[in-house]
């Protein structure tokens, strides 16, 4: 007898785990393996149990489920999206040939939405490329970061600068320094659009946070940010910097 | 006297209204009595044996053919009452009005005094040698042509500006009304359909509960189509706040606890629609994530401080953090209801209580509802 494919099923509200758990009881080819009622309790059950399934809700307190993906390590399980209302979303997963429910939902469209997974699934996660597609394509907000155990999602608008040091990428927050789960080059493209901008090899800063900025050696110039710390503005980069940062300013 | 003008061609054609039109009328005739009086007690003064109801005929008939001729100022000061940069026009219409005027208005008094004169008894009407005679009518009849359209200038200016103010007024009155409306009452489709969710998984399990929660959402329903205004008495919000806490209680089962106390007697005081709603939607939005596995405890509570009520919500989470506190989109909106409603009398505070946890509190004037 081949093994189901373990389920993780994650909404903020109990009923509605309820009603998928029972949908999910009525299919041999699946196993519940855990529920989670937010976004920090996925991502840990995430590591923990290594489902190949995630059927997720995406509006829930604190981190939505896009968040929750994005904030995954690869390789990526299997997702089922599930909303309420969501205009965005909607487009986003049509887009991409996402499955997606629709809250509420019936037994037999749940079911449609299990044999679609399941082929996928037999098939070696065909889909994993689309959701990294969906998601970059996503309009960001907010960035989630790791703080003690719990994930949160930090306001673009806190954030005043971001590090690389070696492997090791830190934002920096006028809440504090939160490490990242994305290279510099990832976030450098996700966060152009909303006024950061490259300005070393190793630092993207918010154009907002500029203070102002002095001359330092080799043609190389330093910015002096809002909360005091100072950050080199390489050669390289100068030229688009200023133009950006100009337009910010005036 | 000014109606709505009508437009053809190009040219503005002003209809008459009867009581302006009256009123100039008896202003014209009361006139031409002073004046007909001046002349004859004037003539009377030179020595001239003049018949007393003469003078009086003259003035009566050169302002009641003023008056007939009146359209013609009117018309050419409604197409043109100030030359604005475009002078040959404006020059080109006053002066061939002003002429026209002032060659009918001779024409129609004269006219008048040919034919009352023999039915008066008078005999044949002499008006003199018109050489001397014409200037003397024209240069008072350009005069009294340049007034009356400088006044009529003046007056459509004076209204001009009173319509604009008067529109602008209305437009602001609306626009608010409007911003109300939208911030106000409607039901958000997100809580719409996570509801009939909650209800769809209810159901599987107790059908008294799913049948309290049909309840609760017709309630609701009923709340958000209503069509009333922005401000609804307190009896009404809490009623509806009990609708909405049986939804997170059946979504969020044992993760949060709500309680709710109302000092009596303010059932009738008027508060913005939703508000307390918005505060605990605010309030499980921030708190439910942040601390797995605890228990979010929330209290409600109204009273009356003074002459201002008073509403308040409490929880247990984690406060406001950060040196800004972050206003999402549905305190922001419940601020500028605030603002809209009641200006500076109303008041939203965000802060932390002492022992931990966040507090907002809405003030406002006691305002009953009349209805």
């Amino acid at each position: 007898m081949v093994e189901p494919f373990r389920v993780l099923i994650i909404d903020d509200e109990a009923p509605a785990r309820a009603k998928i758990r029972r949908f999910l009881a009525a299919d041999g080819r699946f196993a519940a393996a855990g529920e989670a009622a937010d976004g920090t309790e996925a991502l840990t059950l995430v590591q923990r149990l290594r489902p190949e399934l995630l059927l997720l809700d995406i509006q829930m307190p604190g981190l939505t489920g896009f968040e929750v993906v994005e904030a995954m390590e690869e390789p990526r399980p299997q997702v089922v999206f599930a909303t309420a209302y969501d205009q965005f979303a909607l487009q986003a997963f049509e887009a991409h040939a996402l499955d997606y429910l629709l809250k509420p939902f019936d037994q037999s469209r749940f079911a449609r939405a299990l044999d679609r997974a399941w082929a996928q699934l037999q098939a070696g996660r065909p889909s994993a490329s689309r959701l990294q597609a969906m998601l970059a394509q996503r309009p960001l907000d907010r960035l989630v970061v790791k703080q003690d155990d719990c994930w949160i999602p930090l306001p673009l608008r806190h954030i005043l600068r971001i590090s690389a040091n070696g492997k090791q990428v830190l934002i920096h927050s006028d809440q504090g320094a939160f490490p990242a789960n994305w290279t510099l080059q990832e976030l450098e493209a996700r966060l152009q659009r909303q006024g950061f901008a490259r300005v070393h090899r190793s630092e993207i800063v918010a154009l907002e946070a500029v203070a102002r900025m002095e001359p330092w050696d080799h043609s190389d110039a330093l910015l002096i940010l809002k909360d005091g710390s100072h950050v080199v503005l390489s050669r390289t980069y100068q030229r688009p910097f200023l133009e950006r940062w100009g337009g910010c300013r005036s | 006297m000014a109606a709505k003008p009508h437009s053809t061609h190009g040219w503005q054609w002003p209809g008459y209204r009867f009581w302006p039109t009256l009123l100039i009328f008896g202003l014209l005739m009361a006139n031409g009595l002073w004046q007909g009086n001046t002349a004859y007690l004037s003539l009377r003064g030179d020595g001239s044996t003049v018949v007393w109801g003469k003078p009086f005929l003259w003035e009566l008939t050169a302002h009641f053919a003023g008056f007939l001729c009146g359209y013609i100022p009117y018309f050419a000061t409604t197409n043109a009452p100030r030359p604005r940069g475009r002078w040959g026009r404006f020059l080109l219409i006053h002066v061939s009005a002003g002429a026209l005027f002032a060659v009918l208005v001779p024409f129609l008094f004269l006219g008048m005094r040919c034919a009352l004169y023999p039915l008066l008894g008078w005999g044949r009407y002499h008006y003199g040698p018109l050489a001397l005679r014409l200037p003397m009518e024209w240069q008072k009849l350009l005069l009294a042509y340049a007034i009356v359209c400088t006044g009529l200038a003046f007056l459509f200016q004076f209204r001009d500006h009173r319509d604009k103010e008067r529109r602008e007024a209305e437009l602001q009155v609306r626009l608010r009304e409007v911003r109300l409306q939208a911030l106000s009452s409607q039901l958000d489709p997100h809580f719409l359909f996570n509801a009939l969710n909650t209800i769809s998984s209810v159901m599987y399990e107790n059908l008294d509960h799913t049948d309290r929660l049909l309840a609760s959402l017709g309630q609701m329903l009923r709340d958000g189509l209503d069509g009333g205004g922005a401000f609804w008495p307190l009896a009404r919000e809490l009623a509806h706040l009990e609708a909405f806490l049986d939804f997170t209680r059946a979504r969020f089962g044992e993760r949060m606890q709500a309680t709710l106390r109302a000092e009596p007697g303010l059932d009738t005081t008027l508060v913005p629609r939703f508000c307390l709603q918005r505060l605990v939607e605010n309030a499980l939005k921030h708190n439910l994530d942040v601390r797995p596995g605890a228990v979010l405890g929330i209290r409600i509570e109204a009273e009356r401080t003074g002459d201002r009520l008073r509403m308040a919500v409490l929880d247990n989470g984690v406060g406001f953090r950060g040196p800004v506190v972050e206003e999402g989109v549905g305190l922001g909106n419940l601020r500028e209801i605030l603002v809209l409603g009641y200006g500076a009398e109303g008041r939203l505070e965000l802060g932390n209580r002492p022992g931990g946890g966040g507090r907002v509190v809405i003030e406002l004037p006691m305002e009953a509802s009349h209805g």
